[in-house]
């Protein structure tokens, strides 16, 4: 496909039929004054049969009145299909009584020559007259022949000159309404909101609505050029040449319509993401034709569809704790309170009184445990709740030894060595309650679970991972937990996977709870008899 | 009557073996607090069918294993064996998730919400006589 290029002043206006008609009129009247200067008289006329219709195309020294063609061809129209003279019309038998007679009472030579096309059809008739008698000589008739000859030209020139006219106006009129059309489309192209190209075979420009090029100079420059070269004029990087190249291959050769998102930097440094697509289109041999490419500015649809799976994953993670929590009340709540009914029905009927202090004490001891419970769980909402919490710059190495103190008998006890490495990354900004916790948390549950068969070497570093993270890995050297069966109940609260008399199942779940209010994230790696080692994910700190 | 109780709250232990005493005096108790150390002792005694249980009453939060790891373990154990032995899930647990789980147990013979009382032991123990006889 080409776009017809039309400006305005190409759109035809002056009117070149004015100007031929005037030219050919000059020719007829110069054709009537040979005639009657051959034929020496004072009048004379060319007239053509026009359909039903007699025209008058030159006349000299006569008027003719308007008289209908059964009277034009007085007596009948047969008689004028050859040439005639009359030598005296007033004295002729049947022609003192045609119209011209009446009307022109002067007038006594008539002569009519018929003008013959070379198919033999009688176009019309030059006509001559005077007010004296006369003969006409064989060879003025032969003269007057050639003059018919000549009107026999000069109207088939003419009927040229309209027939081309005509050509000129119906041009002219397509012209105009293939401009319309034109700017029709162009305009919707143009205000519509998207990138849109055509590329031809050879994939140069054929056109570009304005959004795909603001600049309108560069617009009609890139006309006709391929990317390569537009990208050599304006110094740019031929690497997304050279990859938007193999897309428009990968087009052409799939015969499908692709698209892909591109992510961007705009003319001021911000970035953009448009999603693109081409269709390639083939006539129907299947030979390919163009290649249309078609782009939209998706940049806030996708800040949205970010901001939207931010939002998924942290509700997933509170449908999670949700499902949790009412595991916790069914079986951490119900079974106390269960026990307590039970005791307070046995204490009603028992009717020995050391039964009734024994079952008093198991009481006692079960709201204990329950009031223990309670508290764990209150506080565990509590850090789910808490959003005003403060986040301070720790010392990673001043948290690590508080808890090492805080510690010190359990450390002593099993002769543990603790290694620190916080050199990558010393510091972390982070919620300084929730830091200890959790640093007591997993040094006390490798401590409680050390292996019976060496002492515990528990080691602590920070580092950068490659986004720009910060990971903190505790390492230890202990008994270790079969993930192929504990994964998914690791951090549930109540799950305990030792037999061990302070294990509880309450302080990862607690330590997980903690990292996920503040965003982070926690993992476990472990091998059984080899060790564990607790990964935390802090995100990018802004402090 | 021999009964197997596994769970991990001693009191509840306690208790239900005098809920069950009281019914039934000559009943046999056994109990383990998790599933791993009851599922053992079934091992060890799998070939004397004599010391097998009549009634297992099965906790299902439990450290170590549950009773769900349990009874997963206890279906890789010979037909023969455990058809004789009727299981009752007994758990403090109210969730319809857990019942429908273990409707679809078949080794489960019911879901029991505790607390185990009177009648839901009377009920049991008409059952396994009903069973007995036939």
């Amino acid at each position: 496909m080409k776009f017809i290029q039309i400006s305005d002043n190409e759109v035809v206006k002056h009117d070149s039929r004015q100007l031929s008609d005037e030219l050919v009129l000059d020719e007829y009247t110069n054709l009537v004054m040979l005639a009657a200067d051959i034929c020496e008289c004072e009048m004379a006329a060319i007239s053509v049969i026009r359909d039903k219709e007699i025209t008058i195309k030159a006349n000299m020294g006569i008027d003719f009145p308007k008289i209908d063609r059964k009277m034009f061809f007085f007596p009948d129209e047969k008689k004028f299909e050859t040439f005639f003279f009359i030598y005296d019309i007033h004295k002729d038998a049947i022609f003192h009584l045609h119209p011209f007679v009446i009307n022109f009472p002067d007038i006594h030579f008539y002569a009519s020559c018929p003008i013959t096309c070379a198919k033999g059809e009688i176009l019309g008739h030059i006509f001559l007259f005077d007010t004296q008698s006369k003969n006409i000589s064989t060879k003025q008739q032969s003269r007057l022949q050639k003059i018919a000859f000549q009107v026999v030209a000069l109207l088939q020139a003419e009927q040229k000159i309209t027939i081309l006219q005509e050509k000129e106006q119906k041009q002219a009129i397509f012209l105009q309404e293939t401009k319309k059309q034109r700017d029709f489309f162009e305009n919707i192209l143009n205000l519509l909101p998207t990138n849109i190209v055509v590329f031809d075979t050879n994939y140069r420009y054929v056109f570009l609505n304005r959004k795909a090029m603001v600049n309108p100079e560069l617009r009609k420059f890139i006309i006709g050029k391929d990317d390569f070269e537009y990208f050599a004029y304006r110094n740019r990087d031929l690497t997304v040449a050279i990859k938007r190249r193999e897309k428009f291959e990968e087009a052409r050769i799939t015969k499908k319509e692709i698209r892909w998102e591109d992510n961007i930097l705009d003319t001021e440094g911000n970035p953009v993401s448009y999603l693109r697509r081409l269709f390639p289109v083939f006539d129907k041999d299947g030979n390919f034709q163009q290649l249309i490419g078609y782009g939209m500015e998706i940049t806030d649809r996708k800040r949205l569809e970010e901001e939207q799976n931010i939002l998924v994953k942290q509700l997933s993670i509170q449908n999670t704790q949700l499902v949790d929590f009412c595991n916790i009340v069914s079986h951490n709540l119900r079974g106390p309170l269960v026990n307590i009914e039970m005791l307070a029905k046995f204490i009603e009927e028992t009717t020995e009184e050391a039964e009734r202090k024994n079952l008093l004490s198991r009481l006692n001891q079960v709201i204990g445990n329950l009031y223990l419970t309670f508290n764990e769980l209150v506080e565990s909402i509590q850090v789910t709740q808490d959003f005003e919490i403060t986040s301070e710059n720790i010392l990673l190495a001043d948290c690590a030894e508080r808890t090492i103190g805080a510690l010190e008998v359990e450390i002593h006890k099993s002769q543990a060595q603790i290694r620190l490495n916080f050199d990558e990354c010393p510091s972390i900004y982070f919620p300084p309650k929730y830091l200890f916790s959790i640093f007591h948390n997993l040094i006390s549950n490798a401590l409680k679970y050390q292996s019976p068969q060496r002492k515990p070497i528990i080691e602590i570093n920070s580092y950068f991972d490659p986004n720009g993270d910060i990971i903190l890995a505790f390492k230890d050297n202990g008994l270790g937990i079969d993930l192929s069966k504990h994964k998914d109940n690791l951090f549930k609260i109540g799950k305990v996977f030792h037999r061990h008399p302070n294990a509880k199942g309450f302080g990862l779940y607690m330590t997980k709870i903690q990292i996920e209010a503040m965003n982070g994230k926690i993992w476990v790696e472990s091998t059984p008899n080899i060790g564990t080692i607790f990964f935390i994910l802090f995100h990018k700190q802004t402090p | 009557m021999k009964i197997l109780i596994i769970d991990d709250d001693d009191i509840f232990v306690l208790l239900n073996s005098k809920v069950i005493t009281s019914i039934e005096s000559s009943a046999e108790i056994v109990d383990f607090e998790d599933g791993e150390l009851a599922l053992n002792y079934l091992h060890e005694i799998i070939d004397n069918p004599n010391l097998l249980p009549d009634i297992i009453l099965l906790d299902l939060n439990m450290p170590i294993m549950d009773g769900w790891e349990f009874l997963a373990e206890y279906q890789k154990i010979p037909p023969q064996i455990t058809q004789k032995i009727q299981l009752y899930l007994l758990s403090s647990s109210i969730s319809p998730y857990d019942m429908d789980k273990a409707k679809q147990i078949p080794e489960v013979t019911e879901f029991v919400t505790k607390p185990l009382s009177k009648e839901t032991f009377t009920h049991i123990k008409n059952h396994f006589d009903a069973s007995y006889t036939a």
